[in-house]
């Protein structure tokens, strides 16, 4: 349900801020025209983006035509940007002509994205009227009222407000081309138009980390707009002589509190479902601590049977000379008179290293939300924990830190330790170790270039004739 | 001031103002009986499609095909296909082995039974804890104790490696007047009389409490069909149906290359089917939905009709309250006159008329949830046999529709405003 309310707000709330702002700061000489014009493009707007999101779908070129519209937004954007320059110069034509054209160009973006995002989405799981198919047309009714008020109190503090008004779009174009700036970057990689390069990798990361806050900061600047708009001022210092311009003035007061609080309301209505979507209730399961394991002398991890056999899942972690936390855990695969302990890495094969989670009686994995038939645990296939090599002798299960060590890259969390330079000897914290290198599944790390040369150069010569590890593209392994 | 005139023109006219509620009442009663109907069988669908675990029942292909003519089926092959048992492993060695939780074949055939001469008993053979060894492990045993955990016996199970035991359904052994431990003689279509030892009653609350329910390999001997079963039901554990596997159940063939990946990765109940088919030749699969199957179908059926009537139920009671509105605006011409008069702008008028028909709406709709509960649990009683749960979400939906009919109704009266002048009114001329 909030699931449908926050895609909404996250489509058509950028959008609903722009066109308000727009109308609001239309020319005074053809206002309606400009108004009518506005209003037509934005439903052309939303229809084509959905329409082109269903055909490019359906034929399979959504990826280019998502870049194609983001491409698009963002040169509009720019355009709108530079007319709104202009206009602060008292030169408001390139605004009227851009205006519409942005109400355009983003409405369909907004569509586009909005039925990308609900695409794998289902609203109803039956074929007959359901709770849940009620409150999902619930949540897409109250976005499509949220959103609808939000564009008209824009308008209202807008025109209230115009120099504010002004800012307000400046800063919303400038956030919201940054977005379709790193969208189309993204798809051009993609599509292979344009060439790999660490500097852009990293702007799409970052900007593909900021994108979903956004719409936070828009938010308030339209609580800031309307504050501008409408709170304060009014007031003459000198209440006016006569009854009824006294009453005049109040009622206008009055008037202009209501939409104040409208605005307000809104704006932290849709910020507080955000906020629980992005907080609480988009927030995967979280495992359970691991016990950390140190092997004994002989390099050996040794567990009691009798400590692990009660049902309940017990996770315990190693940390590799390389830093790598390699998880495991231990649960009885029967009852507690027949104990059958399944010894696995705390990773599935498909689905990488989310891990499992135990919830009353059921193993359930993080990543793709399937139950695991517990008597299975402990053999390869399916989405199962990946099988871990150990002995069982005398109600102490036995597992070599060698066997572990073998596993750490079905794990990618690297935590900070001290290690040595294989070349020099040299003590070094992994993490802030200037060069590294990965062989057979091992990183070996250096402290300065010189070092990881020579290395390089023959890697066998300084890391011995260790056995690689595995990988998990190379599926399970006996061994 | 908008709720000061609000409260005080509100107690106007109050006969006419029942007689509005009422007739919202009536439609909020019919409307919120079909919600609760349908939305209780609409739940328990949902329920099933979104657990995690599920049946799936393999027959050969042969049985899929639709033969059927003016409700007959004409498919030579019905019930004369059959799956091979030693494919029976094969189930367990797919990509998602680990999620089958347990299989169980069955092979249904007829027999004379002594004390009942004349009349075939339907004896079902099947398996109840079979070790059936598997390329990975070999100490697997499955049967119906693992697939059919709601099967409630009174006795003990039968052994299935000894060929004598079985069970007997508990309305069959209140015919045969037979207690666990007792000796039944049956005649299959092979072989001679064979003495069977009922072990346990079996109550399932399905076909199986009329019938022998026997290990594979006695029903097997009794029909001559050794090594043939002629369905496997697979018991699984999976993940809830989504807009995915909805979609991949209708056509894999419309899924990218990307979505069939996905879908054949994940313990969709239809991917699992799907892999249990490519696994045994000449196998369908298809996963059993009880709900979905019963009263879903039926549910599902008359939903468009259901639809109309809420609609029809709709504008009838918008009519009614549309030719009350007319008369109250007519009746207070005069008010409206003086309001205008003293500068109310046209839509504050409307809003005093409007806000009374939505309070007008919400409370017949309330009274219309309660009548339409009571309604609801007698048809369900009466249809189903069954009282129907008290869907809560089914208020704020009808009292919602309820406020939508009587604003509906109120529109077009209150056009009527616009078009009043303060002079006329005021002085009495309309």
């Amino acid at each position: 349900m909030i699931a449908y309310l926050v895609d909404m707000i996250h489509a058509f709330g950028p959008i609903a801020v722009v066109c308000g702002l727009v109308l609001a700061l239309r020319p005074q000489t053809p206002s309606r025209a400009f108004a009518r014009a506005a209003i037509g493009l934005l439903i052309a707007g939303l229809v084509l983006g959905a329409g082109a999101y269903q055909i490019a779908h359906a034929q399979g070129f959504a990826s280019a035509t998502r870049t194609g519209m983001h491409l698009a937004g963002m040169t509009v954007m720019a355009l709108a940007l530079i007319a709104l320059a202009a206009r602060s110069l008292r030169s408001g034509l390139a605004f009227t002509l851009v205006g519409p054209l942005l109400v355009f160009v983003m409405a369909a973006r907004s569509a586009f994205v909005f039925a990308r995002d609900i695409a794998d989405r289902s609203l109803s799981a039956a074929s007959v009227l359901n709770t849940e198919l009620i409150l999902n047309l619930t949540a897409l009714f109250t976005g499509t009222l949220a959103v609808a008020g939000l564009t008209v109190l824009v308008l209202q503090a807008g025109r209230h407000a115009q120099r504010v008004g002004a800012w307000v779009l400046a800063a919303l174009l400038v956030a919201e081309s940054g977005v379709s700036t790193a969208t189309a970057l993204l798809g051009l990689l993609q599509l292979q138009a344009i060439e790999v390069t660490a500097a852009r990798v990293s702007f799409v990361a970052r900007a593909g980390e900021a994108a979903p806050w956004a719409i936070y900061g828009e938010l308030i600047l339209v609580g800031l707009l309307a504050v501008a708009a409408f709170a304060g001022g009014g007031r003459s210092a000198v209440p006016p002589p006569r009854a009824v311009e006294r009453r005049q003035v109040r009622a206008r007061m009055l008037s202009r509190r209501r939409w104040l609080t409208g605005a307000m309301a809104t704006a932290s209505f849709l910020i507080v479902a955000l906020l629980y979507h992005d907080l609480y209730a988009s927030l995967p399961p979280s495992l359970s601590p691991a016990q950390p394991v140190q092997p004994d002398a002989q390099g050996l991890v040794r567990i009691d049977v009798n400590a692990v056999k009660d049902g309940k899942l017990y996770r315990y972690a190693y940390i590799t000379s390389d830093g790598h936390r390699v998880r495991f855990f231990l649960i009885n695969r029967y009852d507690v008179a027949h104990a059958k302990i399944g010894v696995v890495y705390d990773a599935c094969m498909i689905c990488g290293d989310d891990g499992y989670i135990q919830v009353g009686n059921e193993i359930i994995c993080i990543a793709c939300n399937v139950r695991i038939f517990v008597p299975s645990i402990g053999k390869p296939g399916g989405c199962n924990p990946i099988p871990l090599d150990h002995t069982v002798e005398g109600g102490v299960i036995t597992i070599a830190a060698a066997d572990l060590d073998k596993g750490a890259k079905y794990f990618s969390e690297v935590v900070e330790i001290e290690v040595t330079d294989p070349v020099t000897g040299k003590r070094l914290i992994n993490l802030k170790a200037p060069f590294q290198y990965e062989f057979k599944g091992r990183m070996f790390y250096f402290e300065g270039r010189e070092s990881y040369d020579r290395f390089k150069k023959a890697p066998e010569e300084f890391a011995g004739n260790v056995e690689g590890r595995y990988f998990r593209v190379q599926g399970h392994r006996d061994s | 001031m908008f709720f000061r005139i609000l409260r005080q023109s509100f107690f106007e006219g109050r006969k006419r103002k029942i007689l509005a509620a009422t007739t919202v009442a009536l439609a909020a009663t019919l409307i919120t009986a079909l919600l609760d109907l349908s939305v209780d069988v609409g739940d328990k669908m949902a329920r099933e499609m979104k657990s995690y675990g599920a049946n799936i029942r393999v027959v050969p292909k042969s049985e899929t095909v639709a033969l059927e003519v003016g409700g007959i089926d004409y498919n030579p092959l019905k019930g004369r296909d059959y799956l091979d048992e030693r494919d029976l492993p094969l189930i367990k060695d797919i990509f998602w082995r680990n999620n089958i939780v347990g299989l169980a074949p069955f092979l249904r055939t007829s027999v004379e039974a002594e004390g009942r001469a004349g009349q075939a008993v339907p004896l079902i053979g099947t398996y109840f804890d079979k070790s059936l060894p598997l390329p990975d492990d070999d100490t697997y045993r499955t049967g119906v104790t693992a697939t059919n955990a709601f099967w409630a016996i009174e006795g003990a199970w039968p052994d299935d490696e000894k060929p004598e035991e079985v069970l007997l359904g508990r309305s069959l052994a209140r015919a045969l007047n037979l207690a666990p431990g007792a000796t039944l003689r049956v005649q299959g279509t092979e072989g001679g009389p064979t003495p069977l030892r009922v072990t346990g009653l079996l109550t399932t609350g399905g076909a199986e409490d009329d019938a022998i329910v026997a290990p594979l390999a006695l029903a097997q001997r009794l029909t001559g069909l050794s090594g043939r079963v002629q369905a496997v039901e697979v018991s699984a554990l999976t993940v809830p149906e989504n807009d995915l596997s909805n979609r991949a159940r209708r056509d894999t063939e419309a899924l990218s290359t990307a979505e069939y990946d996905v879908w054949y990765c994940t313990a969709y109940v239809s991917a699992i089917a799907h892999q249990i088919e490519e696994a045994v030749v000449n196998a369908s699969a298809r996963p059993i939905w009880q709900v979905a199957a019963g009263e879903g179908a039926i549910i599902g059926k008359i939903q468009l009709l259901m639809l109309v009537v809420t609609l029809a139920a709709f504008v009838s009671a918008a009519m009614g309250v549309s030719s009350l509105m007319n008369a109250t605006i007519m009746e207070r011409a005069r008010e409206i006159g003086l309001m205008k008069a003293l500068g109310a702008a046209t839509w504050e008028i409307h809003m005093v008329f409007l806000g009374e028909a939505v309070i007008v709406g919400v409370i017949g709709g309330l009274i219309g949830c309660v009548a339409g509960t009571g309604l609801s649990q007698a048809v369900g009683l009466m249809v189903f046999g069954s009282t129907v749960s008290i869907p809560w979400i089914g208020v704020p939906v009808v009292v919602f529709l309820s406020a939508a009919t009587a604003l509906a109704g109120s529109i077009i009266p209150s056009r009527a405003i616009a078009r009043l002048l303060p002079v006329e009114v005021l002085y009495g001329r309309r």
